[in-house]
């Protein structure tokens, strides 16, 4: 279309206000925040039911919940934690930082940008409405090995509920990855060369690619579910001539990548503190990027690892050890990276470097345990006991949530102008170190000593009561510290001293402009010519980092409803899908009303883009 | 949005070269070819009597070099930018990988 | 233009001047790749499980074989479906070279093709549930049904895109022409990768 360029440059038309700014907006920053925010309250309701999880643990024969209670409330918990806590905290700083740290004014597709959140909230609702309306939450477990998710064993709607929950969080986690890998391919700033990219940009490149190819696999399976629990097929049920191996194959050759999904992102920002406030250019990037591109790529050849107790068979076990194994080299390369980045350094002890440093050292931990578990023998001794509960907690809670928390320390100034309380940080800090441990390392011992994981409860007489205190003393220190966290938070957002734009000295494009970034994060177009733009323009010269051009004039898309209303109508056509088997009555007309709106939706959508050609 | 080829260079609307003639062709090659496909099976329990294996390897074979020609010409790999092929290929190349998996791993007899 | 804001990375960068449309495009359908490639090799994996699981049909390995395989129905959907696709890139042509008349022909031709191949598609499933086999009573169907069901979505949606792309094409003509035509290109490049599947699906499922 030949429109006159000059016509693109005006303000938004309509600017909206209030609530409707928040749900019509199409910037990045605007759809970070609220993926973060929503994310963190996922993050909190997945602790409240990881406390009453402890709760019912923390003595033998306790029964605050009853069994089944309990099967539902820990598969949320891992549920929530998995998909709608960290994946979409990951997701929301990605959104945010990947324009700002390549120097762009948007993602490359706004509205689906804005579609991808509306889908994450509209998921974890669906999966949440279990509780209501489905007679019952979900209770197979986040990993759902059939035939525990068979009609038989899962009685309630739940599990319907997870797969339609997972399907919408599904096509969520598809179109972000695909806006990220666009925006990252082709909107990078002039002079942006790949190897100059921040290790945050390279790392969400990574996991991007990770989700695009790992997520079809699960889609494959939840859908065989659905229609194994709806339609009456047979694809799990060993009985009828079905494999319940399927579904652990399918579900794992997503799940593994899943946990590099979870990490990478994390790798990243530690990657980009620890320069920061070491005062020092990061030690071989080259090796810490490519480390991440070689890990994601080595986490598609290890899924059967978690299926040692399947009796694959002594050859397809040798395999899937040894290449999990292999994972831990370029893994360690970036931890000795790290270290050598530390090396005489000028260390700045502020609240994002001792959540870096503490990520380190528990992940250590969790890396070590891991390596243990991915030699077969072992493995068989401990599969499904507590010590697999205590390595995944070290490097899910220990990796990806202490360095997505320095993150938020980190980031918290550009992203609101303001400081965070450093001393309420340091406080934060310590305690959940405190509780982190007291909760997950005793159950390294537990495991050893044979408890299993995924029970209700155990006998007084097995000798695991002391540990079981302890994690739950500890669980409750997690509780606090998190407590903290929002205290400083809320205080900080109201009384934070002035942030200024760069109150770190730090290196990359984000804290080249205001804090907060205008509508259109830059006012000038940055060349850049280093990895290290705003360092190497302050201590090596002006220009030697990157060069200004004033000739720029940013464009912005204007807020839409299209991808909300479009979003809605999946949400509604989950429901249908739900009562489509039990109740078609009810069923059809819902879909049928669904797929209105989300006519409605894109119909608007297709005509935004003929006047404004920005998916 | 004249970007088909490259957004720097002036927005042309001319009208570009037509290509229909080799786009005929290639259908009837890949005519011919799932001609012969199809041919393969009943040729081979008639006449032929080759091994399973190697009749299933012509098959794939064929399948392989038609799935090219249709991305190499339809699809217009062939010619347009790296970056597009590469964000195509590669994850072919991993799903083949994968369903070696996962096929080894559904036929223990085969090790 | 939006994507006249988007700046110039460096000259040599493999990213400098890719449509940003496109560049998604063939992100996605790398993520198709992935799904159905989970999609047939469940089918590869559950084949051999041919054992009916509840007594309705007296069809036995052979039987199965015999159905599933390749017949003339079969072919003529092959047949189809790689005239669609010429069909489409025949229309691509036309909007190319700036000929509205044959962009808009080949465009309904490759609809109807479209509808040919679902209508035969499922007079093959009926005939298939006429056999006695459903997707409840044998994994081979069960998965059968799987993968070419999910294939026939899939050529539905792309007809519900090109059927969009006629309409908005009549309603304002010249929208499509020389200068602006990836909404074509877009349309077409979904079209020939559910044709590419099909070209894999006739090969492994029906003929091997």
């Amino acid at each position: 279309m030949a429109t006159d360029v000059s016509t693109l440059h005006h303000a938004p038309a309509k600017q909206r206000r209030g609530w409707l700014e928040w749900i019509t907006t199409v910037d990045h920053k605007k759809i970070g925040i609220m993926y973060a925010v929503t994310a963190f309250l996922f993050f909190v309701i997945g602790g409240l039911e990881a406390l009453l999880i402890r709760l019912q643990l923390g003595s033998s024969q306790n029964a605050i919940l009853t069994p089944e209670a309990y099967n539902q409330v820990f598969t949320m918990h891992g549920t929530t934690m998995v998909f709608m806590a960290i994946m979409p905290v990951n997701a929301g700083f990605m959104n945010y930082f990947v324009p700002l740290m390549i120097g762009a004014g948007d993602m490359a597709y706004p509205r689906m940008n804005a579609m991808s959140y509306w889908l994450l909230l509209f998921g974890g609702i669906v999966m949440y409405s279990s509780f209501v309306f489905g007679g019952g939450a979900p209770d197979a477990g986040w990993f759902a090995y059939a035939p525990l998710t068979s009609t038989t064993y899962s009685v309630t709607r739940g599990m319907d509920y997870w797969v339609l929950g997972l399907q919408l969080l599904g096509v969520s986690s598809l179109a972000g990855s695909v806006n990220i890998i666009v925006t990252i391919i082709r909107l990078r700033a002039p002079g942006m060369r790949f190897n100059r990219m921040p290790l945050f940009v390279w790392m969400s490149f990574v996991t991007s690619f990770l989700l695009i190819f790992a997520l079809p696999s699960i889609t494959v399976g939840i859908t065989l579910l659905f229609f194994d629990r709806n339609f009456g097929t047979n694809f799990f049920l060993p009985a009828a001539g079905g494999d319940p191996l399927l579904w652990q194959h399918l579900f794992w050759f997503f799940g593994h990548p899943e946990v590099y999904i979870m990490i990478l992102p994390a790798f990243g920002v530690v990657s980009e503190m620890l320069p920061v406030f070491s005062r020092k250019p990061i030690f071989g990037y080259e090796f810490v990027a490519y480390s991440g591109v070689a890990i994601g790529v080595l986490g598609f050849t290890v899924w059967a690892h978690h299926m040692f107790a399947t009796n694959l068979g002594v050859i397809a076990d040798t395999f899937f050890a040894a290449a999990s194994m292999l994972i831990s080299v370029p893994t360690g390369v970036k931890i000795f990276n790290w270290l050598a980045t530390l090396w005489r350094g000028e260390l700045r002890f502020k609240t994002p470097m001792l959540f870096s440093l503490g990520f380190i050292a528990m992940f250590v931990i969790g890396g070590i345990s891991g390596v243990s578990l991915a030699a077969a023998p072992f493995d068989l001794q401990v599969t499904d006991s507590y010590f697999v509960v205590a390595h995944f907690h070290y490097v899910l809670f220990g990796g990806a949530v202490f360095a997505l928390f320095g993150a938020a320390y980190y980031w918290f100034p550009k992203i609101t102008g303001k400081m965070m309380s450093e001393r309420i940080g340091k406080w934060h800090f310590w305690i959940l170190l405190l509780g982190f441990n007291l909760t997950f390392f005793p159950q390294h011992m537990l495991g050893l000593q044979g408890m299993p994981r995924r029970v209700w409860t155990y006998q007084q007489n097995q000798g695991w009561d002391f540990y079981n205190l302890l994690s739950t003393i500890g669980s409750f220190c997690i509780a606090f510290a998190t407590l903290v966290f929002i205290v400083n938070f809320i205080i900080s957002l109201r009384k934070g001293a002035p942030a200024g734009n760069d109150p770190w000295d730090a290196a990359t494009l984000e804290w080249a402009t205001t804090s907060p970034p205008p509508a259109h994060n830059f006012d000038v177009e940055y060349i850049v010519h280093s990895r290290r733009p705003l360092w190497d323009n302050k201590y090596s010269g002006e220009g030697r980092g990157m060069t200004i051009n004033y000739d720029f004039h940013p464009h912005l898309p204007p807020p839409s409803f299209a991808p909300i209303i479009f979003s809605f109508g999946l949400f509604v056509l989950a429901y249908g899908m739900l009562n489509l088997a039990s109740a078609p009555l009810i069923g059809i007309p819902i879909i049928l009303v669904a797929l209105a709106i989300a006519f409605v939706g894109m119909n608007r959508w297709v005509g935004e883009i003929a006047q404004d050609p920005v998916l | 949005m004249a970007h088909g080829h490259d957004e720097h260079a002036p927005i042309e609307h001319e009208a570009h070269h037509s290509h229909a003639k080799l786009y005929v062709i290639i259908f009837f090659i890949l005519l011919v070819m799932t001609g012969i496909e199809i041919a393969i099976p009943i040729v081979n329990e008639t006449v032929l009597h080759m091994a399973k294996q190697l009749e299933v390897a012509l098959l794939l074979a064929l399948m392989t070099i038609k799935g090219a020609i249709v991305m190499m010409f339809y699809m217009h790999l062939k010619g347009d930018r790296r970056m597009f092929g590469t964000l195509f290929v590669f994850p072919i190349v991993c799903v083949l990988l994968m369903m070696l998996g996962f096929f080894a791993l559904f036929q223990p007899e085969l090790w | 233009m939006a994507q006249a804001v988007v700046r110039d990375i460096d000259k040599n960068d493999p990213g400098r001047g890719l449509d940003l449309r496109k560049l998604g495009m063939w992100t996605f359908l790398g993520s198709e790749v992935f799904f159905f490639g989970a999609l047939v090799v469940t089918h590869l994996s559950m084949r051999g499980v041919v054992a009916p699981s509840s007594s309705k049909t007296n069809l036995n390995v052979e039987g199965v074989r015999e159905l599933f395989g390749y017949n003339v129905l079969t072919s003529i959907l092959a047949f189809i479906l790689l005239t669609s696709s010429l069909t489409m890139v025949l229309a691509l042509d036309g909007v190319k070279t700036n000929n509205q008349k044959r962009f808009r022909f080949w465009l309904g031709a490759t609809i109807a093709c479209g509808l040919i191949f679902l209508g035969g598609q499922v007079y093959e499933f009926y005939h298939i549930v006429h056999e006695g086999v459903t997707i409840k009573n044998m994994m081979f169907g069960s998965t059968f049904f799987f993968v070419t069901g999910f294939h026939g979505t899939h050529v539905a949606v792309g007809i519900v895109w090109l059927t969009s792309l006629l309409v908005s094409a009549i309603r304002h003509p010249e929208r499509y022409n020389a200068g602006n035509y990836m909404a074509v290109e877009l349309g077409g490049l979904y079209w020939h990768f559910v044709d590419l599947v099909w070209v894999l699906i006739f090969t492994v499922i029906y003929l091997i």
